[in-house]
């Protein structure tokens, strides 16, 4: 998610701007983008590793006393909503910067065909 | 003289080709039509056709996108949920559900794990009777009537040799019935081993007129009995357990 959207993204800053021979329409939107992007989707793995891992041990953990399960199945389930509640946080800010992206290369377009149509183009 | 054939690379694409396509069918084509490749498990019964209606809904519905079918063979896994799942318990499944993720758990050894009662309640409202619980009801399946025809149809594809009795049950069942039916026909083929009781026969409990211990078995009975034995154990889905004193 993380990788391809953020290549996927540098790709079209730079090819977008050359195909409508034009310059993007705010870096410093871009760079906002860039960093809701990087913070959303660290929030989304660093949660669901931990997440990951905890479900994991808690679904193989054995009491050393009587050798029983020490948790139910609804036990770990509940050990998952803090982090997905976080994981909704961190996605929520991956979908803002996706939106900013959005904004920022339909704003390059749509300036960029304004000057073509004012030049005569 | 051996080498001239590498310097014909049409007469070589072939003689590679077919010596690869033996290859293919010594090793892979021909294992796939023995028996040993297709195990069927000796007490695995095909499934009738309401019990195929509630696999469609299973299906329809993505319930495999959140419960696995396949119990690991380890340790915990198999004392969490039973006997681990056997090559020879899916030949009737196609395709087939084992799932890849747990958000729910898995339910390879569902079938027989509860009464239909517990299922149509749980279907119903699961927090009734797991507190917390994010399964999502399935109630409104109820409203949803089989259709006798789409099930005939599935069948014959899957080769099912049923008759007309064995559809004619499908005629005033729900989806929800349907679904029931498939949850109670799940890893069966398996029989169910006993649990050995915590308290051996003829011993006395070590904790029995402990309060600590009391407290503690009230909070184990709310979280886990109290949904089917009812919370003063008068009994509800369950049967009561009180001695009537």
């Amino acid at each position: 998610m993380g990788w391809l959207a953020l290549t996927l993204s540098a790709a079209m800053y730079y090819t977008i701007p050359k195909v409508y021979n034009t310059e993007i329409y705010s870096i410093k939107l871009a760079n906002t983008h860039f960093w809701f992007v990087l913070i959303g989707q660290l929030i989304f793995s660093i949660t669901m590793w931990i997440l990951g891992i905890q479900q994991g041990a808690m679904w193989k953990a054995i009491s050393p006393e009587d050798g029983s399960l020490t948790y139910t199945f609804m036990e770990s389930l509940m050990g998952n909503y803090p982090y997905w509640k976080m994981r909704t946080f961190g996605g929520l800010l991956f979908f803002i910067g996706l939106c900013i992206f959005a904004y920022n290369i339909v704003m390059t377009i749509l300036r960029a065909k304004k000057t073509a149509v004012a030049e005569g183009r | 003289m051996a080498g001239t054939i590498y310097k014909k690379p049409i007469l070589f694409a072939v003689v590679v080709t077919v010596v690869v396509l033996i290859g293919t069918i010594v090793m892979m084509v021909y294992p796939m039509l023995t028996p040993q490749m297709h195990p069927k498990l000796q007490n695995l019964k095909p499934y009738t056709a309401l019990q195929l209606a509630g696999r469609d809904v299973y299906q329809e519905e993505g319930c495999f996108y959140c419960h696995t079918q396949t119990v690991r063979p380890l340790k915990a896994e198999v004392m969490r949920y039973g006997e681990y799942s056997k090559a020879g318990e899916f030949a009737y499944d196609q395709p087939f559900l084992w799932g890849s993720k747990r958000t729910g758990p898995d339910l390879a050894r569902i079938g027989g794990k509860y009464t239909d009662k517990w299922h149509y309640k749980h279907f119903n409202d699961p927090r009734k009777l797991f507190q917390g619980s994010n399964m999502p009801s399935y109630g409104w399946l109820a409203d949803h009537p089989v259709n006798p025809k789409e099930v005939e149809a599935r069948m014959k594809a899957l080769g099912f040799p049923y008759t007309k009795e064995d559809t004619d049950v499908l005629a005033d069942k729900t989806k929800l019935d349907a679904l029931v039916a498939y949850m109670q026909a799940i890893g069966t083929a398996v029989p169910r081993k006993p649990k050995p009781p915590m308290i051996a026969k003829g011993d006395t409990n070590p904790l029995a007129t402990d309060p600590n211990a009391i407290a503690e078995g009230k909070k184990i009975y709310e979280m886990n009995c109290a949904a089917c034995h009812g919370v003063d154990a008068k009994g509800d889905i369950g049967p009561e357990l009180t001695d009537k004193e």
